[in-house]
């Protein structure tokens, strides 16, 4: 085992732990927004750890193409869902959590309401 | 201060043409893997068909809100947001393996001094990938433009537009227009005195 | 390297279970759209993790079609939220 494979295994295994990471946070958080943050961050950086690593080991020039095209597509949708998810649940309205302390986005919209 | 928009956005209209299509070959000869003439020309054939088909994209953007691309201050963003990610994970993982306590949620607004689509679209990706925060809603209005980004974890609020805010000096530093530029100078103003 | 790739397919595993719990409880649309497109990222995961382990490139193209797919469903979802509620 070289130290490229010893890199790429670090970078595989601790992407892994934080797609798991994500998994236990959208079990655990109390609703839907604290869930999302769960589901965007941990697993955009692990899945970009996954394809690093996948990339170091002994891939051609046809593979890192691949797993850039994934990586670049995963930063750009994965904030873009999460918004449109968020923007969606949030008018539906009642999914804030009850311990939500502050929503100026209310207060916005009923100050032009009025 | 008003601005030739229709020959301006004619000309840019070019120039956005022409990048969208070297984008699309580009995505087109990374999903065959190898660069040989046959799917250089393969591609440019598919993407001149998708174009035909779906017309519209950037074209839209008025010729004031087109931002010119500065290497540097677009690597210096690029840092700034990886760095900002590895944060954020880490401050969401201890969130999420931590003890089961009261996370104080909210809904933060963000008002942007910059007034280009492009600049907001690049701030609100940032915000949804960086520490416990995450863009749900822009206002329809132009100016300004104020995004609502949900927290976790809320210190202040205040600290949180500061965040956003730095954010957006970097993509305007790396992206923006010389409108936003002056903007930005200005404190997120047109006028030299907005009163 | 198997050892490494083994404990990495166990976390995913671990990880789309704990997802798949979510999807099944909700209890909104929201949390189930989510959890489908967290489960849909575990995924790419997984595919990335067998390339590194096989050494296949045919994984790879998996990977590309999931993250594009993925996406689709989540906004085509999210609009149906948008108009019917959550």
């Amino acid at each position: 085992m070289n130290a490229g494979q010893v890199l790429a295994s670090a970078l595989v295994l601790l992407g892994s732990a934080l797609a798991l990471v994500a998994g236990i946070g959208v079990v655990r958080l109390p609703d839907v927004f604290a869930r999302m943050h769960a589901a965007t961050k941990p697993a955009t950086l692990g899945l970009l750890l996954v394809c690093i690593g996948a990339a170091v080991s002994d891939a051609g020039l046809s593979d890192v193409a691949k797993l850039t095209l994934v990586v670049v597509l995963q930063f750009l949708t994965a904030p873009v869902g999460a918004h449109m998810v968020g923007r969606a649940a949030y008018h539906a309205g009642g999914l804030l959590d009850p311990g939500t302390v502050l929503d100026e986005l209310s207060a916005a919209e009923q100050g032009r309401e009025t | 201060m008003s601005v030739p928009v229709e020959s301006g956005a004619r000309r840019i209209g070019v120039v956005a043409a022409v990048s969208r299509v070297a984008v699309l070959v580009v995505v087109w000869v990374a999903l065959w893997g190898t660069p040989t003439v046959g799917n250089f020309l393969s591609g440019l054939v598919a993407v001149g068909v998708i174009l035909l088909v779906f017309p519209g994209g950037p074209g839209r953007l008025r010729a004031e809100d087109e931002g010119r691309v500065r290497p540097l201050a677009a690597l210096h963003f690029l840092v700034f947001f990886a760095w900002a990610l590895v944060v954020a994970t880490w401050d969401v993982a201890t969130t999420v393996l931590g003890p089961r306590s009261k996370v104080a949620e909210a809904v933060v607004a963000v008002p942007l001094r910059a007034a280009s689509p492009v600049i907001a679209t690049m701030v609100a990706n940032a915000i949804t990938l960086t520490p416990g925060t995450m863009t749900i809603e822009v206002s329809d209005d132009a100016d300004p433009i104020v995004l609502y980004v949900h927290v976790l974890g809320l210190g202040d609020a205040e600290s949180i537009r500061e965040d956003g805010w730095k954010f957006e000096e970097l993509a305007v530093a790396a992206f923006g227009s010389p409108r936003d530029r002056q903007r930005l100078a200005r404190g997120g103003h047109d006028q030299e005195d907005p009163q | 390297m198997n050892a490494v790739t083994t404990i990495s397919l166990v976390m995913l595993s671990a990880g789309a279970l704990l997802t798949t719990v979510r999807l099944v409880l909700g209890p909104s649309l929201a949390d189930r759209v989510v959890a489908t497109d967290l489960l849909l990222t575990l995924l790419t995961c997984g595919a990335g993790v067998l390339a590194f382990r096989t050494g296949q490139g045919t994984y790879l193209g998996a990977m590309v079609v999931v993250a594009i797919l993925g996406f689709l469903g989540t906004s085509m979802v999210a609009r149906f939220i948008e108009r019917r509620g959550a």
